[in-house]
Formats: structure tokens, sequence, C-alpha cells
């Protein structure tokens, strides 16, 4: 069987790219991008399409104000769209809408004064997907195990966010944080041995 | 699971080399896990549960449904959709015979066509009125229908963009399409209903047919009833004007710089104005040609290479509507024999 349906049948929503598939992937990108530069509606609008489910859901993990995070997706769209011709290559595009966006989105919540107050900033909540919550773990167990990954610090969980529930490369995560690429790296790397820790404490195998 | 493989598994949770591997891994890093994964099949099966293991957490993701996105991209192309001006190329309102306007349209063409060696905009007419038009584009995946102000109506596939004027001029109803529609036009002889496109420019009185444009320079103008006159709005150097007339069951088609006449199948290339997906006896490549037009996902296959020419020969069967794309694959894929797996941009197909 195919390494990537494996991979992805256990891990869910996960994706494993191989090689020629990100290529792929970077190539149309690029492609994309000048068309949309070139002025297509069309190409603009794939674009949405292929980002807004994902933007939403990043801005909806930084504030629980949705009419925020919405209207901050509306100004961002709007402006690449009048800015379009002005705009400069971009190889990655999911990065580039998702660095666009947390700049703005931050500015706006910072700007409403809404961004202080810690009840406005719903964090990156972790849950136990398919491998492990079918292991055999009763309830209490899960429960003290889901609490114990959502110690995490807030960083850690952006980056594993960003990581594997957007499949972005750990350079995009870079620019989208503002952080070097090798701090990603680590942050993912704290990320995964606290994991690793709280798994084979539970599952003693 | 053995005890052996437990050991493995728990070996690589802990190996950083294993963990670059998982988190972002470079070439060499690659090429070293999967050599290792290579030697047997029992180590490429705890590779993938150490992995499966290591990445078993989710997270919360507030669901955002297909309405509000939708509505969210009706608001932004609300704002984006400045007035288009183009120059408007008026055919003679005086005129009772359109055919004159249209035979003045393309004397003009051919002035401008010598005059410059180049395309439609030429200094002469900047001159005209300029006209602004409305710009409507059909949501992803579905069909939409619309009426002009003349009761003419139109169905655009999925994704496709007509720009017309709020209201038509005395002399003729233009159109401009991107994309595929079809037309059923409300008779008017003293206003010929004109589609353009890239290259082809439809002219039609009272008449019903699809157009459709793939590419920058390939297009379609199939009749189904009436009579329309298609002409070629750009020419190569030393060819001369392309004009032809069609009659019902005809298709113009854009080929190389020139225009041809050839028969359709109706139901074939219309039937998607219904909502039907049309995929009986066409090849693979067709097929996911007609999938990727529909719903706008990329396809990427897998392991093709092994089959071989067997492919070839393989024809699709079904005509869909109103089902998944999932349905549809399942469908296929009995007929082309691959597996699937929809992901939320792309479709892997594996062999």
């Amino acid at each position: 069987m195919n390494t990537a349906e494996t991979y992805s049948k256990k891990v869910g929503k996960q994706v494993f790219l191989n090689k020629e598939f990100s290529e792929k992937i970077r190539q149309t990108d690029e492609e994309l991008w000048n068309a949309f530069k070139e002025g297509s509606l069309t190409a603009f609008k794939q674009i949405y399409e292929q980002n807004i489910q994902s933007l939403l859901n990043y801005g909806n993990s930084i504030t629980s104000y949705r009419s925020i995070a919405s209207d901050c997706v509306q100004d961002l769209f709007v402006e690449l769209w009048k800015k379009r011709s002005k705009l400069g290559q971009v190889k990655h595009i999911k990065g580039y809408l998702f660095t666009c966006y947390k700049r703005r989105l931050l500015d706006s919540l910072r700007r409403q004064k809404k961004f202080r107050n810690i009840e406005y900033l719903s964090g990156f909540e972790i849950l136990l997907s398919e491998p492990i919550s079918t292991w055999t773990l009763d309830d209490d167990k899960k429960a003290s195990l889901v609490s114990a990954l959502n110690q995490l610090p807030y960083q850690v969980k952006e980056a594993l966010y960003l990581r594997f529930y957007n499949d972005l490369p750990c350079a995009e995560i870079g620019n989208i944080m503002g952080i070097k690429t090798q701090s990603v790296y680590n942050l993912i790397s704290t990320g995964l041995k606290s994991l690793r820790t709280a798994l084979l404490d539970f599952l003693h195998f | 699971m053995n005890t052996s493989n437990d050991h493995l598994i728990k070996n690589l949770i802990n190996d950083p080399y294993f963990h670059k591997w998982v988190i972002d891994p470079d070439q060499s890093c690659e090429k070293f896990w999967a050599n290792w994964g290579d030697k047997n099949a029992e180590r490429k099966e705890c590779m993938e549960q150490a992995r499966a293991i290591l990445l078993s957490f989710e997270f919360k993701s507030s669901s955002v449904s297909n309405e509000e996105t939708n509505a969210l991209w009706a608001q932004i192309s609300d704002q984006i959709e400045r007035p288009t001006s183009i120059n408007q190329k008026k055919l003679s309102p005086n005129s009772k015979n359109w055919w004159y306007g249209v035979a003045a349209a393309v004397v003009l063409f051919g002035m401008a066509f010598f005059a410059y060696n180049n395309e439609w905009n030429s200094a002469s007419e900047i001159a005209e009125p300029e006209i602004s038009l409305i710009e409507k584009v059909a949501p992803e995946g579905k069909i939409s229908s619309f009426q002009f102000e003349d009761g003419t109506r139109v169905r655009l596939f999925s994704g496709s963009i007509i720009r017309y004027p709020a209201t038509f001029g005395k002399g003729s109803r233009e159109v401009y399409l991107d994309g595929e529609g079809f037309f059923e036009v409300q008779k008017d002889v003293n206003r010929p209903f004109i589609v353009e496109t890239n290259t082809l420019k439809t002219t039609a009185l009272g008449t019903s047919f699809n157009v459709r444009t793939y590419g920058d320079s390939n297009c379609n103008v199939s009749l189904v009833t009436g009579k329309v006159k298609v002409e070629m709005l750009r020419k190569t150097r030393g060819r001369k004007a392309n004009t032809l007339f069609l009659n019902p069951g005809e298709e113009a088609t854009m080929k190389f710089d020139a225009v041809l006449k050839q028969s359709f199948d109706i139901e074939e290339t219309t039937s998607w104005k219904d909502g039907y997906i049309y995929l009986e006896n066409k090849s693979f490549d067709e097929t996911i040609g007609i999938l990727q037009r529909w719903f706008k996902v990329d396809f990427v296959v897998m392991n093709r290479a092994e089959i071989g020419n067997k492919l070839q020969e393989k024809r699709g069967i079904g005509t869909f509507k109103n089902q998944t794309l999932e349905n549809i694959l399942k469908v296929i894929g009995h007929s082309f024999e691959f597996n699937y797996q929809i992901q939320e941009d792309k479709v892997i197909l594996i062999f």
C-alpha cells in the first residue's frame, strides 16, 4: 500500500507529502500567484477557496471574536486584489496569507483593545486523534493526557498547529510567527518531546 | 503487536533524527529513513506507527460553513467589483440590417490589423464612448442561471465569469465570457446578441448555443438551435479573417489559430447546464480534466507508470447529477481501477 495513504489513514487529517508531491504544489502556487497578479479573478477566487477555511480556523484559534477574524480576512483579500500588481513573487501562497493575516488580525485586536484580555485569546486547543483515542485508554487517562498536552506553552502549540494541522513548512512558520526557522524546529521538537513523554507515561509500552 | 515491534517503535519515538524526519526532513534525512524503511516491511510499518503516535494530537477546529465562506466571498467581490471599462465596439445604431454592423466591425478590424498588426486595441478606438460593465462569477461547484434585462438566459459553469452592461446598447447586445456558458437568446431582430471570448466572437439573433473557453487560446462554440456567426478576434500575421456560420449540431473550434467547423454531441456538450457530469466513454485523462473543472481540485496520480498502456484502453462510464466527488470517484475508480483519497484541496489517485 502506498505510504502516503497509510499515514493519513493513521493520523486522520494530517497529510504527509512526498517530495514530488510538494514540488508540484509549489509549482502551481507560483503559477497561480502570477495569474492572480495579472488580474485573473478566477485565480484570485481559487486562492480564496483554497485557503479560506484554514485562515478562518487560524483566526478563530487566535481570537474568539469571530467577527473580527472574518473582517480581517475580508480586508486582507480586498487589499490583495487592489494591490495585486505591486505584490512580489510568492512561492508559498498559504504561508504568505497566514503571515499577512496574522499581522492584520493582531493589529486589529490591539487597536480595538481586545488583545490583552486573555479571554479573547482562544488559543490552540489540542485533542487526541485516531490512533491514540482508539487505543485502550480509559476516559480518565485520556482526559489527563489531553490536559497535559494543553499545558504546553502557547507558542509551542501554535507551531505544532501550523506544522501538522496546516502542513506548513518550518520556514513559512518562521515568517508567520516572526521567529527563525531553527526556533520553529526547536518549538516543535519541544512539543513532540512532551508528547512522547506523556504518551510513554500513559501507555506503558 | 509483537514485542520486537514495540521495542522498535519505542526506539523510533525516542530517536531525535526520527523526529527530524517527522518535523521537517531535508533531503539526506528523507533518504536515510527511506533506506532504513526499505530494508524490510516490518520496519516500514513501525515507522508509520511511530510517526502516527508522535502525531496523535489534533487541534480543535472551529467549523466554518460553506454559507459563511460564500457570504464572505460575496462581500469581497462586492468591494473589488470596480466597474471594468472597456471600449464599446459600437455597431451603427441606425442600421436596420444587423449584418451591416457586423460587416462594419469586420472592416474596422481589418484596418486596425493592417495599421498596427496587432490586436483590437487601436488608437482610433480610444475616442469611442466607454461603457461600464458588471461582472458576475458563477460560484465554484455550482451552475448559475442568470437572465439579462432583454430576457436572454445564460447558464454559467462553475467558476466562469461573464461581463455585461447594465443596459444593452441600441445597436447590439454584447457580453464577454471567460469560462463556459449556455445561452438562450431572446429574439430581437434589431439588436444581435454577441458573445465575445478571448479569441472568438459569436453573433446571434434568437438561438441557443454553448460557448466554452479553456486556457488562453482555446474556445468552442456549439450551436443547438437557430443560426450563429462565429469570427476570430485575434489574427496571426498573414492570415485572412476567419469567419463561419453554424447550423444546429455544428460546432466551431478554435485550433492552432484557426477556426474549424465540426459536428458535436449535443448531450455531451450541453448536459452540464442541467447539472450533469458526462463521463461516458471518456479516457482517464479526459475524465480527470472534467472532474478538475467541476470540482476545482488538483489531482495527483500515483504509480501511474506501473500500469502503463493498459490505462489508455480503459473508458469511463456514467452521467452523474448532484453527486459528490467521492461518489463519482467510487464509481469511476472501479472502471479505471484506482484507489483515491480526498484531501482538503487535492485528490490523490493511486493505481
